[in-house]
This record gives structure tokens, sequence and C-alpha cells, in this order.
């Protein structure tokens, strides 16, 4: 075992011994509002007040119920159309914006910069009295289009600075190796910036998405049937199965499906970002 | 494989900055072309033009003949090489080199082939699937050569391609440089600030100075013939002592000693005042009596100096010396111009009653530190600028 600054073996063994600590409890207080979300969405309906942690019969019904209703699977449907195309839509302007912020010389760079950040601040709950106007007059009041412009509204600023501070990182004379190698500038874009940008991508990505995916104020207010309707805004509507019980079951069960794309997409987006991808480029 | 010539080039960056000025240049088919300067002399500037990476403010460059001013990079086929090599750090070294191939749409098979050739002369047969992270600076540079040969561009340019390694590999990748050159027989235009590496490489070598041409020709005319000051300063290690002369009927004056005037001063009364600068190359001092010692052959009239530093080099000795400048003639312009050139080269300017001066004498000479010296010099050695334009006079 190496040993740093002079502290010997226990010091480096305390240093472990207090990260792993550290990180279990992080992850035990992070993820203890989830599993007992899980654990609710287990219990059978009789169960749900018993206030036990651990389930003592696990059962499905809530799960079968969210999906024999036909409110919950529309709902579902949406939520990953509208994230998907609003992150699609979102990183890809974002991309062709910071790569013009960061290698061209054009007047009102800054103008843009800061013009983004103001979105970002602006509190959304202003615009959606006008918004829900404005969309019932042209017909974009719940349609996946009606969502998917204010997702990419609120996350473009978002995506544009994250993606000029990895643009910024970037070995740019590779782009003009490119050239020289006989690139148009487009290919050079292509073969070469794209793949070094890529964990900057990623990363963008997985903000847009996770926003998009968690937006309840824009789909409770701009949607009224299951052709547009979110997760988190169809949750909203769940009903017990009579007027005297919650569905609370019925919303762990929801919850919990909801976070399994989540936590997919994370895991996935999460092999591509790759530290020191660059290294090797420049110098020797 | 071609010629290129670049004809009234200037280049001027936004603002007022001109970086390259009204530049005449002509790199002949199959040659290496050395653009030599101190940084910011508009060196790569004019490398980047070339490769059309830049545009010329005005001017027009042609290879072959053809113009080629307006072209875009990707339509000139030619190959770089940057100073921080510039590999693409995603891609294996075999990628690296396939990229200019896979963009000119040439054959997967006939792309492996050439990669392989490549790569067998550059001795990267071992290393074709290892991407640029993993290899060394000597091995990143071999890569940034393949890549660069692989296509069979019509000239390579190669900016400052070696100063990123250290001084044993450089000197290894240099004569590795040459041979690579005269076997492909490609023309080549190599940029650099190291006056060892043009002098050692090039054909041709264009020396240049705030976006402005020097002097071109050859290795052996810069160093005989500098057309002025600057080159005679530039080129040549240690570099050229300079000193101040005065020419006074059959004599000529120089801070430490008088001789009789070179061959080439004589019948010249266009030189009337008589103010000169008068350079002396290193090699051209000889030692002619250590002490009370005789050390070498006569060589006319001698001064004494004080050995200040010795620098052992092997076959060479360097000797940084002092002389006695009492009799020192007085040229106010001459030494103004001395002190600005002086401090250009990041020469050490001499001061006060004492003038410094370096030589160059053979390694079997038995100098040590602080001892007292006699030197000669042949008068016929020497080169003379004019104290005002810094243009070489004889």
């Amino acid at each position: 075992m190496t040993t740093k600054e002079g502290g010997g073996p226990r010091r480096h063994l305390l240093e472990t011994l207090l990260w792993k600590v550290g990180s279990v409890f992080v992850i035990f207080y992070a993820l203890l509002p989830v599993a007992w979300i899980a654990s609710l969405s287990l219990k059978p309906a009789a169960h749900l007040n018993d206030g036990r942690f651990i389930p003592r019969e696990v059962s499905l019904e809530h799960y079968r119920r969210i999906f024999q209703d036909v409110q919950f699977p529309a709902a579902l449907r949406n939520s990953i159309g509208i994230a998907s195309l609003s992150t699609v839509f979102s990183v890809a302007l974002a991309m062709f914006a910071a790569y013009a912020i960061v290698r061209l010389r054009f007047r009102g760079r800054r103008v843009i910069l800061g013009g983004a950040l103001s979105i970002a601040m602006f509190p959304p709950i202003a615009v959606i009295g006008p918004l829900f106007n404005l969309w019932r007059t042209v017909g974009l009041f719940d349609t996946w289009m009606g969502l998917v412009l204010p997702y990419m509204t609120f996350t473009l600023p978002l995506a544009i600075w994250t993606l000029t501070a990895y643009f910024r990182e970037i070995p740019w004379e590779l782009e003009r190796a490119a050239r020289v190698d006989g690139a148009t500038p487009f290919q050079a874009f292509r073969h070469v910036i794209v793949p070094l940008a890529a964990p900057g991508v990623f990363t963008a990505a997985i903000l847009v998405f996770i926003f998009a995916w968690n937006d309840f104020l824009f789909a409770a207010a701009l949607t009224s049937t299951n052709d547009a309707r979110t997760v988190p805004a169809a949750v909203a509507f769940f009903t017990g199965s009579s007027r005297f019980e919650l569905p609370t079951g019925s919303i762990s069960a929801a919850s919990v499906v909801v976070t399994v794309p989540l936590v997919i997409v994370i895991l996935l987006f999460q092999r591509r970002i790759i530290a020191g991808l660059t290294a090797g480029a420049v110098k020797g | 494989m071609a010629g290129i010539t670049l004809h009234a080039v200037t280049k001027r960056f936004s603002g007022d900055a001109t970086a390259v000025r009204e530049l005449d240049l002509t790199i002949r088919d199959g040659e290496i072309f050395i653009l030599v300067g101190p940084s910011g002399c508009g060196k790569s500037t004019i490398l980047n033009m070339i490769v059309g990476l830049e545009q010329p403010s005005e001017g027009e460059i042609r290879v072959d003949g053809q113009p080629v001013t307006n072209l875009d990079p990707k339509d000139r086929n030619m190959a770089m090489v940057f100073q921080s090599y510039a590999l693409y750090p995603h891609m294996t070294v075999r990628e690296n080199m396939a990229f200019p191939l896979r963009l000119a749409g040439v054959e997967r098979d006939k792309i492996r082939e050439k990669v392989e050739r490549a790569a067998a002369i550059l001795e990267l047969g071992g290393l074709l699937d290892r991407r640029p992270g993993e290899l060394s600076g000597g091995q990143r540079q071999r890569v940034a050569m393949g890549r660069a040969i692989v296509r069979e561009p019509v000239a390579f340019l190669l900016d400052e391609p070696l100063s990123n390694l250290d001084a044993k590999l450089r000197a290894q990748m240099r004569t590795e440089i040459v041979r690579l050159q005269r076997r492909l027989g490609t023309t080549m235009v190599y940029v650099t600030h190291d006056q060892a590496e043009a002098m050692t490489l090039g054909d041709h070598i264009a020396v240049l100075r705030g976006g402005s041409l020097q002097q071109v020709g050859t290795p052996r005319k810069l160093y005989a013939e500098p057309e002025n000051l600057f080159v005679a300063g530039f080129i040549g290690s240690p570099p050229t002592n300079f000193l101040p002369a005065v020419v006074e009927g059959e004599v000529l004056r120089l801070p430490m000693v008088e001789l009789p005037l070179p061959q080439g001063l004589r019948n010249r009364p266009d030189l009337d005042p008589g103010e000169l600068i008068a350079g002396i190359r290193p090699e051209d001092l000889g030692v002619v009596k250590v002490g009370s010692e005789e050390a070498g052959t006569d060589l006319g009239p001698t001064f004494r100096a004080e050995v200040e530093l010795v620098e052992w080099m092997g076959a060479d000795v360097y000797l940084y010396l002092e002389v006695d400048a009492g009799s020192a003639p007085r040229m106010a312009s001459a030494s103004e111009k001395l002190r600005g050139l002086m401090q250009e080269l990041g020469l050490s300017d001499s001061g006060g009653g004492k003038r410094r001066l370096s030589a160059r004498v053979a390694g079997a000479s038995p100098v040590v530190e602080g001892e007292s010296l006699h030197l000669g010099l042949d008068p016929d050695r020497l080169l003379f600028f004019h104290p005002e334009t810094g243009e070489r006079v004889a």
C-alpha cells in the first residue's frame, strides 16, 4: 500500500472507512423515501396503513390496476414520447448554438448567452396563463407539441450553457487537422468534434430529459385528456375504488413505474460519459 | 508533388496587425523548404495560408502554376503535421491514419493496404490498434507523420513538428523526416524557430522577421552571405558577435583591435563616413596565445581577452570572453541599432567599457575560466553592415 503525507496505512484506512460510511449514509438518506414508495406499492390495499416498512404480504394488485386502467398506459406513452422529443430537439439546437458561440466570432455572442440565462431564470408559472390561451387559439392545447415546445424553451438555456462549457474544452486544432485531412466543415464536426463532445451532449441530454420527464406544471395546465397528459399529471387524476379510499397504492405503483425509465436512461448515458476521452489528442 | 509560389501575399488580422507583408516565395518541387524566424514572425500564418486554413488578405498562391488562393483546404490535397500532432483521440492509430483516405472515399481494402504500408515505413506496425493516449510523444509524432504520408499529398506542411520532443528524440526524428522526404520526393514546407534545425534540414531557407522576408537561400548562402544584421545574428551558434567599426584610411578600427582594411572595404567611396557594424562569427576567432604559451597559427593583429565562461561541447569549446573596449569608436546610431537587435535575438548586451565576445575553438584548446588569452582574426572573414539600414555592405 502506498502511503501519503507520512500518515501510513492507518491514515489510508481511516480515509477509506470515512468515505464508505459517508457514501452509505447519503445513499440511505436519498433512497429511503424511494424504498418506502416501493414498499407501499407492493402492499395489498388492506395493509396500506399498517405502518410496517417491510410488507407482510407482497401483492402486485396496484400494478395490475394502473395498467388495466386506460389512463396510465397512455400517460406513460405520452411521457416517453414528449420527453424524448424535447431532449432530441433541445440538445440538437443547443449543440449548434454552443458550437457557434465557442467557435465563431460574431456580434451578440454574449447577448445570446445572457439571454439564454435570463430565460432560465424566468419563472415558468408566469407564462402558463398566456400559453394556455395561445395554445387553445393555435390548436396546440392538449397535443405533444404543446408540451415539447415549452420544455425545449425552458431546457435550451441549460443545454446551451452545459454544451458551451464542454465545447470550450475541446482541442479545436483537431478541427483544423480534419479540414486539412480533406473534411468539409460539417464532416469535421461530425467525425471529430461530435465524438469528443459526446460526453457533454449526454450530460445535457440527461438534464433535459429529467426536466421534461418530471415536469408537472406545464403538463397539468396544458393538457386535458389522455392525448397528451404525462404521468406526473395523470397521477393527480388517480381515484380510489370508492370515495372513501385514497389511491395511495396506485400512486406508489405509478411512481415506481415512472422512476424505472429514468434510471435506465441515466445508466445508459452514464456509460458513454467516459472521463479522459480527450487524453492524447494534443501535447506530448 | 508540386512547386508552390506565393506572390505578394499579405495577411492582416482584424485590427491593424499585419502578420505577413508583401511576401514573395518560390518553393521548388520536391525540396525541403524551411520557414524560420523568432515567434510572431508570421511563419505559421504563411503555412496556414498555403494549406488554406487562412485566407490571404492580398496576393496569390499557386500550386504547380494553378491558383489555389480561394480553394478550400480539402481540395488542396496537402498534408499537415501540427506542433501538437492533433491526433484524433477517439480513434485508434489505424483509424487516425485511415481518416483522410476514408474522407476521400477510398475503398476499404485499399485503405487497409495503404495504412499498413505507411505504418511499415514509420515502424508503427505494432501500434495500429492503440489510441493516441497510450502512445509516447515520439510515437504520436510518427502517427502524425503517418497520417500525412498515407494519402500521397502534393506537399507536406510541418508546423514545428519536433518542438514537443526531448533533444535526443528530436535529433533522431529530424534525420528520419529527411530520409522520409528523400524517399517520397514530396515537397515539404517546414516551420521552425530553431535555426539549427533549419540549417540541417533545409534545401532552402526563408528567414522571416515581423512578417517580412529577410532572406531566402541555401543554408550555406545564409551562413556565408547574410544580407542583413538580423540574418547574420539569427543564423549560427553561438550567434555572431556584432561590434561598431570605423574605417580610417587603410585601417579598420574595432573596439579592441586595429586591423588592416579588408579587401571588401577597399575602393568603396560610398562608405565615406566610415562607420559600420562589423560581424564576427565565433568560429572565426582564433586563440593565438594562452598566457605566454603559443597556441595557434598567427592570424595577424591580436588582442587580449579575459575568459569569462567556458562551455565544453566535445569537439568544440565555446568561450565567452570579455575584451577591453577602451578605444571604442563612438557611434550613437550603430549602438542604438545593435541594442534593439540584440534584444530581439535574446542576446545579452554588452555595456560599459567592456565588450563581450563569444568564440568557438577546437575542443583540444587548454583554456580555463579566468584566464587571459590572445586572440586573432582574419579581417577578410568579417561581415560588414550599414549602421542605419542594417544591410550588408561587404
